[in-house]
C-alpha cells in the first residue's frame, strides 16, 4: 500500500516541480521508465505469490534500469541506437504482460 | 547448486526497515520519472535529440527546398533579364504587378479573394503558439497568400508566444477560439489542414476543436502600417 502512495506522491511532484531532465539524459529515460516498470510488476507478482523480497526487488529495479541505459547507449554508439532500444521496449514490454498474466490468474485464484 | 553471492551492502540496507524505505524511495523516483518522461513526450522535437535517421529525413527536405529555391532564383533572374530589355508598357504592367504582390506580401493592404475561415478551440494543452504556427505554416505550405489571426494580419515577421491565457501575435494577447481567415485555394488550403496526422488531427486528438468553412469571398481588412527600411535598402542595378 505504501509503495502505491509513494508512487503517486512521485508522479504529484513531477507534475508540481516540473524537472526538466539534462539533454544527454534525454534518449535512456522512457527506457529506464519501462525497465522501471518491468521491475514494479514483477514485484506486484512476487508480492501476490507472497515470495516478495524486498532485496530482489532493489537490486531488479536497479539493475533492470542500469542494464536498458547501457543497452541504449551501446547501441547509439554502434549507430543501431533506435532498433535496440525498439528491442529493449519489446522485450520488457513482453515481460511486463506475462507478469500481468500472472497478476491475474493469482488474483482470480484467490477467491 | 546455486551460489550464493554477497555483496557489500551499506549499514541502512541490511535491515528490513531501511529496505522498505527504499523501496518506497525507489517507486517515488518511478513516479517523478514517469511524468518526466510524459512531459518530454509533449514538448515538440528539438533537433538536439533527434536520431540520425530523422535527421536524414529532414536535411533531406532542406536541400529539396533548396533546390527549388534556386530554380526559383533562376527563373526571376530571367524576368528581371527581360524587363530590362522590354519595353516601358511591358515594364509598367510588370510592375504593376509586383506592387500587387507586395501588398499581398507585405499585408499594408486589406486584401479580399476566395479562401477559407477556419475557428480552432480548445484549452491552453491543445492549442498552443505552435499549433497556430503549424497551422499558418500549413496554410502557406497550401498558397495562403493572405492570413489574419483574430484580426492581426499575419506577415513575414508575426511571431506567436504562449500566455497564460492563451497565445499571443506579435504581443496582442488572443485566446480561443482563434478565428482564423486565409485566402487562397479553399480546397487546397482545407485538405492541407485535414490531412490524417496533420494539423486538425493532432487539435482534435488532443481534446480541441476544428471548424473549417471555404468561402469564395473573403475579406481581411487587418493590415500592418508600412514602415520605411532603416537598416537595409535594395541594390539597384545599373
Amino acid at each position: 500500500m505504501i509503495p502505491v502512495v509513494g508512487l503517486l506522491i512521485g508522479v504529484i511532484v513531477g507534475i508540481i516541480l516540473d524537472p526538466t531532465v539534462p539533454l544527454w539524459m534525454q534518449p535512456y529515460l522512457p527506457i529506464a521508465v519501462i525497465a522501471a516498470l518491468d521491475a514494479v510488476f514483477g514485484a506486484i507478482r512476487a508480492n501476490l505469490e507472497d515470495v516478495f523480497d524486498d532485496k530482489i526487488f532493489i537490486s531488479s529495479f536497479a539493475s533492470n534500469v542500469l542494464i536498458a541505459a547501457v543497452i541504449v547507449f551501446l547501441g547509439d554508439q554502434l549507430g543501431v541506437g533506435s532498433q535496440l532500444s525498439t528491442g529493449v521496449v519489446v522485450v520488457l514490454a513482453m515481460r511486463i504482460f506475462a507478469n500481468a498474466a500472472a497478476i491475474r490468474r493469482n488474483l482470480f485464484n484467490r477467491k | 547448486m546455486k551460489k550464493k553471492i554477497s555483496i557489500k551492502t551499506p549499514e541502512k540496507l541490511q535491515t528490513p526497515q531501511g529496505r522498505k524505505y527504499l523501496v518506497v524511495i525507489l517507486v517515488f523516483l518511478l513516479g517523478i520519472f514517469i511524468t518526466i518522461a510524459i512531459k518530454q513526450n509533449d514538448q515538440p522535437e528539438l533537433l538536439s535529440s533527434a536520431r540520425e535517421g530523422e535527421l536524414v529525413l529532414i536535411l533531406d527536405d532542406l536541400t529539396k527546398q533548396k533546390d527549388l529555391l534556386e530554380d526559383e532564383l533562376i527563373k526571376q533572374n530571367q524576368v528581371l533579364e527581360s524587363l530590362k530589355n522590354g519595353s516601358n508598357e511591358d515594364a509598367r504592367k510588370a510592375a504593376q504587378d509586383r506592387i500587387d504582390q507586395l501588398i499581398l506580401l507585405s499585408g499594408t493592404a486589406p486584401v479580399s479573394g476566395r479562401g477559407i475561415q477556419v475557428l480552432i478551440t480548445g484549452d491552453l494543452y491543445s492549442v498552443n503558439s505552435f499549433t497556430i504556427l503549424d497551422t499558418v505554416q500549413e496554410l502557406r505550405d497550401a498558397g495562403a497568400v493572405a492570413i489574419e489571426i483574430n484580426g492581426v494580419r499575419v506577415i513575414n515577421s508575426t511571431y506567436f508566444n504562449d500566455t497564460n491565457t492563451g497565445i499571443s501575435i506579435n504581443l496582442t494577447p488572443i485566446r480561443s477560439p482563434y478565428k482564423i481567415l486565409a485566402l487562397g485555394d479553399p480546397e487546397t488550403m482545407a485538405t492541407a489542414l485535414k490531412i490524417p496526422g496533420g494539423m486538425s488531427e493532432s487539435i482534435t486528438t488532443s481534446g480541441g476543436q476544428v471548424i473549417i468553412n471555404e468561402f469564395s469571398s473573403l475579406e481581411i481588412q487587418a493590415s500592418v502600417p508600412l514602415t520605411t527600411p532603416q537598416y537595409a535598402v535594395p541594390v539597384t542595378e545599373k
